[in-house]
């Protein structure tokens, strides 16, 4: 096998793609009305000591998975229930990032085209790039990385003629509960989501610190969701915004200037789909290793086209219309916060007292 | 060898498997709609929708023809099927522009419309919507363009040269509307067209906007009143204001607009609301009857002072009308006080269309008139 490495830049770009894989339904953390984008400041706050424990994590333990951790502190039976939630929690949410864009491309271009076809596509390519290894997708960020921040701020600066700052006014008389639900949406999803990189950070090269790169990636896909949010909610305005499913691929189908540039929102959907590529991508990759772990396989690339398929086809049976997908949606922040803080945190627990006694132990056996 | 062989041969081949899409559809093989009309349907059912359709002949002379087709059906969507069976190609609603609602399909309501314009993935929902004023919206698609014939663009425009030239009202965008058709403390307004007589031919001429209850619509505006409520609103960019001069001939003055900064000022004082309107306009003197001089500085200052006189006047009387006749905010004070005075509006906003009645109004209108022109004085006959 070949020797998995990838160095701290394409991590932090790897992690800042799979972030906004989910801005395109960011639709859901808009519960708070016109104040969605306090909830989002405050979703990007509440991440930011939940990957300093990430971060920790791999400072405690370099060059082992969040599976590999859970084995030694728990033994055999607690690691394998913990590897099972873990594996079982990315593959679904592997599934539902297949789900959101194969309805998405059904809704906004495809309405005729078979789900199946969509996903199938997705489904081919994060399975080449993790049968090639997370280094292939390490490169590939690389290259879409400038395209895809540079179409990102094109938009921007192309809607900020339709924007009316009026529109975000009155600021903070939404309850104080919806606008903590709303910061729970964007905490959970996508911001924690960079819980999957526990795994990945096993493989990555770099003399960083992992705090650093788990900030930056943090922060810059942060605020870009920032800008997303507080963009939507300006061009578009309230009610409308709250009740379309893809806002800010909305709000640049208003965009027209000079009667010739218009309709551009093709860009939007080029990079919505490189994002869901690199999330695809990463959750498979990480379930994959996850099972392999719990079978005691030697090779976790021989479970990729198994697991594909799973996602693949569990993604046309999940929901049975897009309603309900977004009506899913809602729930999800309830129960993702388990792995996204709880099983890291308990893990960082364990590390912590285990190695504060290894040093104590050294430095009596030192005297 | 072979190995690169097959590669290379299996690239290639997608070349031809990969190039099309599931759903494609030729472009011969798509008509595009440009311009959609709602009437009240006919035959018992619900909608009228008449569109206006593109089709790019074939011909020696690549020439685009311009149709109407016509349907009935008690959904839009329903009508927009069976226009289908009519055109015998697939109808592309990308490039719809416009939509045109029939006066008597508006008295109704129009919330389903503005639904589907918002959640049909293929039209825009930055359409413009416009009422048929004392017509039906069918007929206005069935005028003659008189610098394009493709009426739809036409109207388009329209709207937004008149958005900028007379300063009309903004809220003409489908999204726009449907905002503020859901929001509180603000009447729709949306612009209103009828059919003139033009040398024989029938041409569309915008006429104003129609106000709206709710999602009904009730009255009407002209062109000079959407003028005043765009002052209010702080809508207007250029623009002419005509006055009658202050003389005994009964001449009239007109005035290029520069500049308009509008403020809307809400006080609260034991129950009133009190909204100051302040107008600040710039000016160019752009037409003249009077045979003065207007070197003679106090003549200047005279015109002003009636010129910011006339304006406060036509003011006063749209907002009379709006608070007795329409009895309807159109100028947002209730989404104003939403958003600047939150409290206040949990304390007034539930009957808000009660409380709009007794809001007072000041309006104080400023004019700086900047030059004349590159002419100093009056074309007098030398006699």
């Amino acid at each position: 096998m070949v020797n998995e490495e990838i160095n701290g830049r394409q991590v932090v770009n790897m992690i800042i793609l799979f972030l906004l894989g989910s801005s395109l339904v960011t639709g859901n953390s808009m519960v708070a009305e016109q104040d969605s984008w306090i909830s989002v400041l405050i979703g990007i706050a509440m991440s930011v000591p939940v990957v300093l424990i990430y971060a920790r994590l791999y400072t405690l333990a370099p060059k082992q998975d969040l599976f590999d951790l859970s084995y030694q502190i728990f033994g055999k039976i607690g690691g394998a229930i913990i590897t099972i939630l873990f594996s079982v929690y990315t593959l679904h949410l592997g599934i539902l990032v297949i789900k959101d864009f194969t309805e998405y491309i059904n809704v906004v271009s495809l309405p005729e085209t078979p789900q199946l076809a969509n996903a199938i596509c997705i489904g081919l390519i994060a399975y080449f790039t993790v049968i090639k290894g997370i280094e292939i997708l390490g490169r590939g960020t690389y290259f879409v990385m400038p395209f895809v921040v540079f179409v990102v701020f094109l938009l921007t600066g192309f809607t900020f003629k339709y924007m009316d700052i009026n529109n975000l006014k009155p600021i903070l008389t939404q309850d104080i509960g919806v606008i903590f639900n709303g910061a729970l949406s964007a905490f959970t999803f996508p911001l924690a989501e960079t819980v999957l990189f526990i795994n990945v950070f096993s493989v990555v090269n770099t003399d960083k610190s992992p705090a650093s790169l788990y900030l930056t990636a943090v922060l810059v896909s942060g605020f870009i969701l920032f800008v997303l949010v507080i963009g939507s909610i300006m061009v578009l305005g309230f009610p409308l915004v709250s009740s379309l499913y893809f806002p800010s691929y909305s709000d640049v189908r208003i965009v027209d200037i000079g009667n010739f540039l218009s309709r551009i929102e093709v860009l939007v959907s080029a990079n919505y789909i490189v994002f869901g590529l690199v999330k695809v991508t990463v959750c498979l990759y990480v379930s994959c290793k996850g099972f392999a772990k719990l079978f005691n396989l030697g090779n976790f690339k021989m479970l990729a086209a198994p697991l594909t398929l799973i996602m693949v086809i569990t993604s046309t049976i999940l929901y049975e219309n897009t309603m309900k997908m977004f009506n899913h949606i809602q729930y999800y922040k309830f129960y993702a916060p388990l792995f996204q803080i709880v099983i890291p945190l308990i893990i960082m627990i364990f590390l912590q007292v285990k190695s504060k006694k290894q040093n104590a132990g050294k430095e009596e056996s030192g005297v | 060898m072979w190995k690169k062989a097959i590669v290379i041969f299996m690239i290639i081949s997608n070349v031809f498997l990969l190039t099309g899409c599931w759903n494609y559809v030729e472009i011969d093989r798509l008509i595009n709609v440009s311009g959609l009309a709602l009437d009240v349907g006919e035959e018992g059912k619900r909608y009228h929708l008449s569109a206006e359709i593109i089709t790019v002949g074939s011909e020696e002379k690549a020439q685009t023809n311009v149709n109407v087709i016509e349907s009935d059906g008690n959904t839009i969507f329903e009508a927009v099927r069976n226009l289908t069976m009519i055109s015998s190609k697939k109808l592309y609603f990308g490039h719809c522009r416009v939509m045109i609602i029939g006066e008597e399909l508006a008295k109704y309501g129009i919330s389903e419309i503005l639904d589907l314009t918002v959640r049909n993935h293929e039209t825009r929902i930055a359409m413009d919507i416009a009422i048929s004023k004392g017509c039906k919206a069918k007929d206005i698609l069935l005028t003659e363009g008189i610098s394009t014939p493709i009426i739809a663009y036409k109207i388009y425009d329209l709207l937004d040269t008149t958005e900028k030239e007379i300063g009309e009202s903004p809220f003409t965008k489908s999204y726009k509307i449907f905002n503020t058709l859901q929001a509180d403390g603000i009447s729709t307004v949306i612009p209103a067209l009828e059919i003139i007589e033009a040398e024989e031919k029938k041409a569309v001429k915008f006429c104003g906007v129609g106000v709206f209850d709710e999602d009904r619509l009730i009255e009407y505006l002209d062109v000079l009143e959407t003028k005043n409520l765009s002052f209010i609103n702080n809508k207007i960019k250029t623009g002419l204001l005509t006055i009658k001069a202050d003389d005994e001939q009964g001449a009239y003055e007109s005035f290029e607009i520069y500049k308009n900064k509008t403020q809307t000022k809400i006080q609260f004082e034991n129950d009133d609301i009190i909204v100051n309107v302040k107008t600040h306009t710039e000016v160019n003197i752009g037409e003249m009857e009077t045979e003065e001089d207007f070197l003679k500085t106090d003549r200047v200052e005279k015109i002003r002072q009636h010129l910011e006189k006339e304006m406060e006047k036509d003011l006063y009387k749209l907002i009379n009308k709006a608070q007795t006749e329409l009895e309807s905010d159109i100028f947002g004070i209730g989404l104003q006080i939403y958003r600047d005075h939150y409290k206040e509006w949990e304390k007034y906003g539930k009957d808000w269309n009660e409380r709009f009645k007794s809001v007072k109004f000041n309006v104080d209108c400023k004019v700086d008139i900047m030059g004349s022109g590159v002419y100093d004085e009056t074309a007098k006959g030398v006699g």
